[in-house]
């Protein structure tokens, strides 16, 4: 699966459009689950994916100079575009419901690892962490929350959030580099 | 040679929290900048990505709306910049070959025969193209006796522009088209043509003139304008 994504891609970069329809068919379910969760609007996510799978097409050509594994790629550049999407729009009100509850690790066995080669070391080492810092974490990564809404969802004021944060990241650095 | 040996502990943050996502609307454009720019900043950023990214393996799959795919193709493939839709509309070769065919076996068979055809008579079928297009002045006949396997080309009109070569190609029905070769600047251009392309070279077929970067196309398929074209005729 991972080296047929890679191929696509590469068809994509010699316009390959058939390539392209197979990839998109292949990879936009996943694509648009991860930018719905950060979007939290589903007409904003349609407009991320449009947005998302028109970078990958002119963007084709440099996937092979990349450090990344293909579907990896594809996720970094749909989550890049959203959060730039969520990071320029005014800071909404946050709702608080049970979009945080991210400590349930239960998986269906459809959904496919990312890549093993990159592994779950992330999972181990946010397990290091305290549980809470963990979850802000978690919650900035899937949910694309910002410092302000980490800060509300932890009643802690948004300074503490980001060193509470740059500390886990160096805690996170640490361990990943073991 | 910037490596991330030299990154300092304040970039090393910055890089993770783009990652991550967090870093603020401000900061995060001015970052972007320099990840652009700063080939350290750059892996470090990519480093924390591939760690990151496995966090999405619990984000369901959620099926997009088929517009999605809609919108995004209308706007990849059929703006005005691309000429590839127009290799893929049958309605333009229908149109093209009709416009093209009254005058083809009068005007090709001529130019056929007394221009560019050899001396000696053809030895097998013969076939002709005459190649025009609306846009431009570009002319060019085809002669292909299939048993010398040979296809001459004669260009009667027009030049190709500085630093850009003419490409030929041959769509057989309607499968893709095929390169057969760029064009030198010499008139007469005659090629062998390959095993695999005389069972094309048939009245099903059309041959096609764009307009490409010197060398020809970089990708086998057509990039740039369709400057002359017409269908193939047995004579």
């Amino acid at each position: 699966m991972s080296d047929d994504i890679g191929n696509l891609i590469s068809q994509c970069a010699l316009n390959n459009r058939a390539a392209f329809t197979k990839l998109y068919s292949l990879t936009s379910a996943k694509l648009f689950g991860v930018v719905l969760r950060i979007l939290n609007n589903r007409a904003e996510a349609e407009d991320a994916l449009q947005e998302i799978y028109v970078k990958i097409w002119n963007n084709a050509d440099k996937f092979a100079v990349n450090q990344y594994s293909p579907m990896s790629w594809l996720v970094v550049v749909a989550r890049n575009h959203a959060i730039d999407v969520i990071r320029a729009r005014k800071p909404i009100a946050v709702d608080i419901d049970d979009a945080f509850d991210v400590s349930d690790d239960s998986k269906t066995p459809e959904q496919e690892a990312i890549n093993t080669s990159e592994g779950k070391r992330i999972d181990n080492c946010l397990q290091e962490l305290d549980e809470q810092k963990a979850q802000a974490v978690r919650g900035a990564y899937v949910e694309g929350y910002s410092y302000e809404e980490l800060a509300e969802r932890f009643s802690v004021p948004i300074n503490t959030m980001r060193t509470w944060l740059r500390r886990s990241l160096i805690s996170l650095k640490e361990c990943l580099e073991q | 040679m910037s490596s991330q040996l030299t990154i300092d502990k304040k970039d090393e943050m910055l890089a993770a929290e783009y990652a991550l996502g967090t870093l603020p609307h401000g900061e995060r454009i001015s970052l972007e900048k320099r990840i652009v720019a700063e080939a350290g900043l750059r892996n470090r950023v990519a480093w924390w990505n591939s760690q990151f990214v496995t966090l999405v393996d619990e984000v369901e799959p959620v099926e997009a709306p088929a517009s999605v795919l809609r919108k995004v193709e209308e706007r990849l493939f059929t703006s005005s910049s691309s000429n590839a839709s127009i290799w893929s509309s049958l309605g333009f070769w229908r149109g093209l070959s009709i416009a093209s065919l009254a005058g083809l076996i009068v005007v090709g068979g001529l130019y056929a025969n007394n221009v560019i055809a050899p001396q000696q008579p053809a030895s097998g079928n013969v076939f002709v193209a005459q190649m025009a297009g609306e846009d431009s002045d570009l002319r060019l006949v085809a002669y292909y006796d299939d048993d010398a396997k040979k296809l001459r080309l004669k260009r009667t009109a027009g030049e190709a522009a500085q630093n850009r070569d003419f490409e030929l190609w041959i769509i057989a029905g309607s499968e893709d088209p095929v390169s057969m070769g760029v064009l030198p600047t010499d008139d007469i251009y005659e090629v062998d043509v390959p095993e695999e392309l005389q069972a094309a070279m048939s009245s099903e077929a059309v041959l096609a003139i764009t307009d490409e970067p010197e060398g020809g196309s970089p990708s086998g398929k057509p990039t740039g304008a369709v400057l002359a074209a017409g269908p193939v005729q047995q004579i």
